[in-house]
C-alpha cells in the first residue's frame, strides 16, 4: 500500500518544502519586523503599550483569518477529508478546535514560555535597541542544539554544528554594526546576560513545546495543526502582554493608544497577518526537521531585513537610514554576515546523504520489522518480491554514519543474512 | 487498490542522465534515484494494478534507449519509521 504522502515525481520534494517553509518564514518576519519598528517609532512609542496593542489586534486578526480558512473548496483531500482553504496552509488543519490531553499541556506551556520571552523582549527593547538584542538572541541555537541532541537521542554531527555556528556568527556580524548601549558597561553586561539566559531559554522552550504539540498524536491517532496552535498560543501571549503592559497603560499608555490607534491599525493588521503566515510556516517546518536547523534557517530574516530597510529608508530616512559616517563599515559587516549565513545554509542543505539497502533474511527466521524501524536514520522498510526480501531507505548526515548504522545495527540483527548498499548520488522526488 | 514497485536499472555508459530524464516523463514514477553500486538507477513506481505495471514496463520503460537491464520488485508491505 503506497504511503499517502507519495506524490508524482514532478511535485515539490519534501526536503525542498522544509527549506522553503523555514526560509519563507524568515523572509516574511523581516517585513513585519520593519513594520513594527515603524509603528513603535512613529505612533506608539512605549514598547509595552505597543506590544499589548499589537497582540490584541493580532488575536482578532488571527481569529478572523482562521475563520476565513474554513471556507470550503472543491473536492476532497488525498486522505478523503473535505477540502478547505486551511488545508493549503497545513494539511492537518480541519477546523478551529481546542487541544486536548497532552497536546493541550504542550500548547499551554508553549504559550506561557512565548509570553515570558515576549515580555522580556519588550523589557530589553526599552533598555537597548534591537541591535543589541538581535545578535545575542542567536544564542537560543545553543539551547536548541542541546534540545535536539536530547530528543533525538543522537549527538549532532559536525557539519550541523559547523553550519549552525556559521549561521549564528553570520547573524551576529550582520547585526552587530549598530551596537551602542546608552547605559554603563555593567548595565550592558546585565542585559546581555538577560538575553543569553532567560530570554533565549524561554524562546528555546517555546520552540520545543511547539514542536512537541505538533508531533504528538491525539487519542484518535491524529496530529494537531500549526494554525490551531498559533490561535491558542496567541491568546495566551495576548493575555500575558496586556497584564505586563498594565502599569504602562495606567501611566498614560491608554491616551497614547486612543490618540494613535486609527493610524496604527492598518500597519499593525498587515504586520500581524504576515506574523501569522510566518509562524504557521515556521511551526510546519518544525514538524519536518530539527529545531536548531529550522531556527538557523529562519535567521535569514536578519539579512533580508536590510533590503527592506533600504526601501523603507526612501520614505522615512530619519527612522531607517543607515548610519552616516560608518556606512562603508556597515555594508562590509552586513555583506560578510550574509555570506556566512548563505554558506551555512547551503552546507546544511547539501550535507544530507541517503542510501538504499537491499537485505536478505535468513531462511527459517522471522523478520522483525519493528527492530528496524526503531533504528535512528531508517526512514522506511519495504517487503519486496525478487532476489532480496527487504528494501530499506536510510537518511543520514554523513556516509560514515550510514556505515555505522549498517555495520553496528542492521548487520547485527539475528535474522539478516546479507545486505547490499546503494548510495544515492542524485534524486528526484 | 494501487500497486507500488521498485525498478532497478542497469544503464549503458554515459546514458544515465538521458534515462533519468525519460523516466521523469512517465507520470507513474514517484521517485527516481541515481545510485552507486550494482545498479545505476533505482526508481519507485505507482500503478493502479499489475496489469498497468506490465503496460508501463513493457510499453514505456523498455522503449527508453540506454537501458540495458531492469529488475522489478513489487512492494508487498511498507512500514514507515516510528
Amino acid at each position: 500500500m503506497p504511503a499517502p504522502e507519495n506524490r508524482p515525481v514532478s511535485r515539490f520534494r519534501k526536503k525542498s518544502t522544509f527549506y522553503l517553509l523555514a526560509l519563507a518564514s524568515g523572509i516574511i518576519t523581516s517585513i513585519y519586523v520593519v513594520l513594527d519598528d515603524y509603528v513603535n517609532f512613529e505612533m506608539i512609542t512605549n514598547p509595552f503599550v505597543f506590544g499589548a496593542f499589537e497582540m490584541v489586534v493580532g488575536s482578532i486578526v488571527t481569529f478572523l483569518v482562521v475563520l476565513a480558512l474554513h471556507i470550503p473548496g472543491k473536492g476532497r483531500t488525498r486522505l478523503g477529508r473535505k477540502f478547505n482553504l486551511g488545508y493549503k496552509l497545513d494539511g492537518n488543519f480541519q477546523r478551529l478546535k481546542l487541544p486536548t490531553g497532552k497536546v493541550a499541556i504542550y500548547t499551554l506551556l508553549a504559550g506561557l514560555f512565548a509570553t515570558g520571552s515576549t515580555i522580556l523582549y519588550f523589557y530589553l527593547m526599552s533598555k537597548n535597541g534591537s541591535s543589541v538584542i538581535m545578535p545575542f538572541s542567536q544564542f537560543v541555537l545553543i539551547y536548541l542544539l542541546i534540545g535536539d541532541a536530547i530528543s533525538d537521542r543522537e549527538k549532532p554531527v559536525i557539519v550541523e554544528i559547523q553550519s549552525i555556528v556559521m549561521i549564528a556568527f553570520g547573524v551576529i556580524i550582520a547585526s552587530v554594526s549598530g551596537i551602542g548601549s546608552s547605559g554603563s558597561f555593567t548595565d550592558f553586561l546585565l542585559n546581555v546576560f538577560m538575553i543569553v539566559g532567560p530570554f533565549s531559554l524561554f524562546s528555546a522552550l517555546y520552540i520545543f513545546f511547539q514542536k512537541k504539540a505538533l508531533t504528538t498524536k491525539n487519542k484518535q491517532g491524529k496530529f494537531y495543526d500549526s494554525i490551531n496552535l498559533r490561535v491558542w498560543t496567541m491568546l495566551i501571549i495576548t493575555i500575558g502582554q496586556v497584564v505586563a503592559a498594565a502599569p504602562a497603560l495606567s501611566k498614560g499608555g491608554f491616551s497614547e493608544v486612543s490618540n494613535s490607534w486609527k493610524i496604527a491599525l492598518t500597519p499593525v493588521i498587515f504586520s500581524m497577518l504576515l506574523a501569522f503566515l510566518s509562524i504557521v510556516f515556521y511551526t510546519r517546518a518544525l514538524t519536518m526537521g530539527k529545531m536548531s536547523i529550522v531556527r538557523a534557517l529562519s535567521s535569514v530574516s536578519v539579512v533580508t531585513t536590510f533590503p527592506i530597510i533600504g526601501i523603507a529608508s526612501i520614505w522615512l530616512p530619519n527612522l531607517f537610514g543607515f548610519g552616516g559616517e560608518n556606512i562603508v563599515l556597515d555594508i562590509v559587516l552586513k555583506l560578510s554576515g550574509s555570506v556566512l549565513i548563505l554558506i551555512g545554509v547551503i552546507a546544511l542543505a547539501l550535507s544530507e546523504t541517503k542510501s538504499i539497502l537491499l537485505a536478505k533474511a535468513k531462511q527459517g527466521f522471522a523478520i522483525n520489522v519493528e527492530e528496524l524501524t526503531k533504528i535512528k536514520g531508517i526512514e522506511s522498510v519495504s517487503f519486496i518480491t525478487g532476489q532480496y526480501d527487504l528494501l530499506i531507505n536510510i537518511k543520514m548526515r554523513s556516509i560514515g554514519k550510514a556505515f555505522s548504522l549498517v555495520e553496528k545495527s542492521i548487520a547485527k540483527l539475528s535474522w539478516i543474512d546479507d545486505v547490499i548498499t546503494f548510495q544515492i548520488m542524485k534524486e528526484y522526488e | 487498490m494501487t500497486v507500488s514497485a521498485y525498478i532497478f536499472f542497469i544503464v549503458d555508459l554515459g546514458k544515465t542522465q538521458e534515462v533519468v530524464n525519460a523516466l521523469r516523463e512517465i507520470p507513474n514514477f514517484v521517485n527516481v534515484a541515481v545510485v552507486t553500486g550494482e545498479y545505476d538507477i533505482v526508481a519507485r513506481i505507482l500503478v493502479e494494478d499489475l496489469e498497468e505495471l506490465f503496460h508501463v514496463t513493457t510499453e514505456k520503460i523498455h522503449m527508453i534507449e540506454g537501458i540495458s537491464d531492469t529488475q522489478t520488485s513489487v512492494i508487498e508491505k511498507e512500514v514507515l519509521k516510528e
